[in-house]
């Protein structure tokens, strides 16, 4: 028996990534994320911020596997998926997209998107039917926690919905698939300030409740300080700032963004601030 | 004229074109794939079905035969996407032409005669104590009916759903667990089977197989499918594929209505593509483009164009 059991293993152990892109008429390559270590503990929910460009959707496409690093390594609880294919991940991790075209099929039903989602988590695509009862009980009662109504429509194109609405699925389906790590890309970003702080609250319940560790990535400083166990701030390509709990506690906006401006001589624009 | 005979000639020479249709809405609208190498598997599954009859397989085995040649035009064109990373479009292209001279060597020549030999019609004629006319009605409704039905139930199940997915968005159904390349490598393959299985009917209701039957049946399914997705515009399977059934009926009683109105048999090729644009002229401005200049109508035809030339994308098939 190995002695680190599947709850003292980190859920997330990134080690010296390192990712570098062609720049177009430039010989010298550009470095979107530069040599980050960062490790995550079980159910830890850890928020992450930084300006535009400064790496978190390029770290988070990596761990979900879309992207491979030019160096270093990434385990998810434990396993080594570095090189491993997006499609083999998915017991592993859930990434949920800034764009809800990207996270949900348009032209599929909310049940049979459910239908993937289920059948994707065991890698199971048979040849029985996709939308049974069990993914209709399934999709209903993980819709309903979002008190958005969208448990009625289970067999509309997801396509009708909207953008908000569509996140709210993805959401939904993310977690159905009980990853080890959820990842979420700015997945509020697209809702209303109403329905991005309804989503958000669920969100946290939802991993909470299930004990799943969550990377979050946004731009909304309050959503950063206020759901979340730690907050990491990520500056061209760099974890520049690590918060745990103790030094989250009593942060408030403002302080928060004064040492933003501080560490990276920069203001960050946050839409907290402009709202 | 007699409206009845031309829907029935309609039917008869146009339901053998179903599972080609069909094969074409897969390729083309479910898995997002422009192959062009259905033209191709066409031209092969005639090849080995008109051989395999002359070679003595009875007319079930022969069409088989000729289903699993197209299979494995269909497997050569994905693999040419997969794992050399051609274009499909350009892989198609390629495959189209290397089919013309795959089909002559199957052969060994540029064309059979197969009038001695027995076909599924005169098994089916005779079973049933039909005619020709309806033993080609019979015989292409019935494949029509059962490729519509196993593909509906096809892409209602688990696996069918990942085929689906695949056609719709590559990253997100690879962030499902769905493995996206072997997912277009069996869309491709049931694609040109279904071809292939038109072009065994086509020989085998002819009586003959000529090299140069594949050349521009391609747009006769994309006929059937434009006229499919306008019927029923929407993306649920089950419309769409009746859609498809409907399209390619329609579509032969429309070429044989206008070869009954004496339009010269030369020109069907040239009709068939005047029907396509003028579906796709209608499906996408409506009937804008034929509105008075000045009105509100032609204004708003004139916005939804600009549009248009916006939102244009060109595509590298390189
Ligand atoms: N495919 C690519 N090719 C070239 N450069 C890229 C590519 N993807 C990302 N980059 C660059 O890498 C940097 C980091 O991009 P990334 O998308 O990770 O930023 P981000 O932190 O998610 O920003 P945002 O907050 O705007 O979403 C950017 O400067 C971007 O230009
Ligand atoms: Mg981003």
């Amino acid at each position: 028996m190995s002695s680190t059991s599947p709850e003292t293993r980190p859920a997330l152990e990134v080690v010296n990534v390192l990712k570098q892109f062609k720049q177009a008429g430039r010989s010298e390559l550009f470095t979107a994320v530069n040599r980050v270590n960062l490790t995550i503990a079980p159910g830890q929910i850890v928020a992450m911020v930084g300006s535009n460009g400064s790496g978190k959707s390029t770290l988070l496409s990596m761990i979900a596997g879309s992207q491979r690093p030019d160096q270093g390594e990434i385990r998810v609880a434990g396993v080594a998926v570095t090189d491993m294919p997006s499609w083999q991940r998915t017991g592993l991790v859930a990434l949920v997209r800034q764009n809800p075209e990207h996270n949900v099929f348009s032209a599929l039903t909310i049940a049979e998107n459910f239908a993937l989602a289920d059948a994707g988590k065991s890698k199971r695509f048979n040849l029985k039917g996709a939308v049974t009862p069990r993914i209709k009980d399934m999709a209903r009662a993980a819709l309903a926690q979002f008190s958005m109504g969208l448990e009625d429509r289970i067999d509309n194109l997801a396509g009708n919905l909207s953008g908000g609405q569509r996140q709210a699925v993805s959401v939904a389906m993310a977690t159905c698939r009980d990853p080890g790590l959820l990842l979420l890309d700015e997945h509020v970003s697209a809702l209303d300030p109403t329905r991005a702080r309804v989503v958000m609250e669920k969100t946290e319940e939802i991993v909470r409740a299930r004990r799943v560790a969550t990377l979050m990535v946004t731009h909304d400083m309050s959503h950063a300080i206020k759901h979340s166990d730690r907050l990491i701030l990520m500056h061209r390509g760099q974890i520049t700032m690590d918060l745990g709990a103790e030094e989250k506690a009593g942060l408030t906006v403002p302080t928060l963004l004064r040492r933003f401006e501080e560490l990276t001589g920069e203001s960050l624009p946050d839409s907290a601030v402009l709202a | 004229m007699d409206i009845t005979s031309i829907l029935l000639i309609g039917a008869q020479v146009g339901l053998i074109y179903g599972p080609l249709a069909l094969g074409i809405y897969f390729a083309l609208n479910v898995m997002s794939l422009p192959d062009l190498t259905l033209e191709g598997s066409f031209g092969v599954g005639g090849a080995t079905t008109a051989v395999l009859l002359l070679k003595g397989c009875d007319p079930a085995t022969a069409l088989a035969g000729g289903m699993a040649s197209g299979m494995v035009m269909g497997f050569l064109t994905a693999c040419l996407h997969v794992y050399l990373h051609m274009n499909v479009l350009l892989a198609g292209i390629l495959m189209t032409t290397a089919a013309w001279s795959i089909s002559l060597a199957i052969m060994g020549a540029g064309n059979i005669s197969l009038l001695s030999q027995a076909t599924l019609f005169d098994w089916v004629g005779k079973g049933f104590g039909l005619n020709a006319q309806w033993s080609q009605i019979l015989v292409g409704s019935g494949f029509s009916l059962v490729v519509a039905l196993g593909l509906i139930w096809l892409l209602q199940t688990n696996y069918g759903m990942s085929l689906r997915a695949a056609g719709l968005n590559i990253q997100t159904a690879r962030g499902l667990g769905i493995r996206t390349e072997t997912r277009q490598i069996v869309g491709l393959v049931i694609a040109n089977g279904l071809a292939a299985m038109t072009g065994g009917l086509v020989v085998q209701s002819q009586g003959f197989m000529d090299v140069s039957i594949q050349t521009g049946v391609i747009v006769i399914g994309l006929a059937a499918l434009m006229i499919g997705m306008s019927i029923f515009k929407t993306p649920r399977i089950v419309p769409s594929i009746i859609g498809v059934i409907l399209g390619i009926f329609i579509y032969r009683v429309v070429v044989t209505l206008a070869l009954k109105l004496g339009l010269p048999p030369y020109f069907i090729k040239l009709a068939t593509a005047v029907v396509v644009f003028a579906i796709v002229a209608i499906r996408s401005h409506g009937f804008g483009f034929i509105a008075i200049p000045g009105t509100e109508r032609a204004r708003k035809a004139a916005r939804e164009h600009l549009d248009y030339l916006e939102n244009d994308r060109v595509v590298n098939i390189t």
